[in-house]
């Protein structure tokens, strides 16, 4: 046998249960009968592997009682969470967290602080207490708005009678007079 | 190993608090130690001279002038934008008797001077037969941190005084003040 039939054999033994089930692709169908015709003992083997196959599906199988399956089930998720925590607790194990205390309590300060301002922020829909103060604080700024128009306007009235009507009515009531 | 990790829980847990308690009230406990606030019930005695409490009481301050800014983003936000630029309102308002109004006078001029003695500058003052009104300014540099109103309308039977406080542009004040309703007093609704 050379190195070829060696190499070719060991891939057909691999592949002979695909073959006989049907599981074959059609590129592997054509190698697998390509090397089978070329050794008509390969075929002896298929028959083989047929029967075994055929003898084993007429084997009656039992069920697995449902408290057993159940009993196997839960240890399987008992295995699967341990492992992952197992995994959880070695990866912070390997982070070795005393070096990573002072980050982790400014981090901790810093999400505080944040969560302490956010608390103050503003709801989409205001309250009676911040409508109430909206309104007084619009008033405010009238207030402030309307008494600076007014006194912008008597101090002009002021500065035209003072310094400008005064004298000119002065200066006139003095010309009439001579 | 133990006393340690006690320890580090222990600080941790320190900063946690006092982070958390005194936020809201160093919010309010900041405006008023700030130089713009003038505390008008104190400097004035105001209560104390018109021997009642006030007609018009508004104290917008810390947190809630920061709700009162973004509760009006959506409706003006010219108007949010300005009062995020303010830390305090503060109003008293008074109804009071032409006698009343008089005496106010007197006593509106001492206010007058204690501010200005407190490094305040007099910014208006209008004196006339049926008004008495000055304006006060604080300022930082070329900036106005505070204004005080005192304000009183003989012929109105209202003496008004007023504080703001914090980063204050007098214009955008009057042209955004310009667009609300003077006619209905709150607290009285």
């Amino acid at each position: 046998m050379t190195m070829l039939e060696h190499h070719d054999r060991e891939w057909l033994n691999n592949h002979i249960e695909a073959y006989t089930d049907g599981e074959l692709s059609a590129k592997e169908l054509i190698r697998f009968n390509d090397i089978a015709n070329a050794d008509q003992h390969i075929f002896e083997d298929v028959r083989l592997a047929r029967q075994i196959a055929a003898s084993l599906r007429s084997v009656p199988q039992d069920q697995c009682p449902e408290h057993v399956l159940s009993g196997i089930m839960a240890h399987v998720r008992q295995d699967i969470r341990s492992s992952a925590w197992g995994r959880f607790q070695s990866f912070f194990l390997k982070l070795n967290v005393a070096h990573f205390r002072p980050a982790l309590a400014v981090a901790m300060l810093f999400l505080v602080v944040l969560s302490s301002t956010q608390i103050g922020n503003p709801t989409k829909e205001p309250t009676a207490q911040v409508s109430q103060a909206l309104d007084e604080v619009k008033w405010t700024l009238a207030f402030l708005s309307e008494v600076g128009r007014t006194t912008g306007t008597t101090v002009r009235s002021d500065v035209i009678e003072d310094q400008v009507i005064g004298p000119m009515s002065r200066s006139l009531t003095t010309r009439s007079g001579n | 190993m133990i006393k340690n990790n006690k320890l580090w829980l222990l600080a941790i847990l320190t900063i946690t608090l006092f982070s958390i308690v005194p936020n809201q009230a160093f919010a309010q406990q900041g405006v008023r130690s700030d130089p713009g606030f003038v505390d008008l019930d104190g400097v004035g005695g105001l209560n104390e001279f018109f021997n009642r409490d006030p007609k018009i009481d508004v104290s917008v301050e810390g947190a809630l002038m920061k709700l009162v800014a973004e509760a009006s983003r959506l409706e003006d936000p010219e108007l949010a934008n300005l009062l995020l630029k303010l830390k305090g309102v503060y109003v008293r308002g008074y109804e009071t008797s032409r006698s009343e109004s008089e005496r106010a006078r007197g006593h509106a001029n001492k206010i007058g001077q204690d501010l200005v003695d407190a490094g305040w500058s007099s910014v208006i003052r209008v004196r006339n037969e049926q008004e008495h009104f000055q304006m006060f300014a604080r300022y930082r540099g070329e900036t106005i941190i505070g204004m005080v109103v005192l304000s009183i309308d003989v012929g109105a039977h209202e003496t008004t005084f007023l504080n703001i406080v914090g980063n204050i542009d007098p214009g955008q004040i009057g042209r955004i003040g310009q667009k609300f309703n003077i006619g209905r007093v709150p607290n009285l609704d």
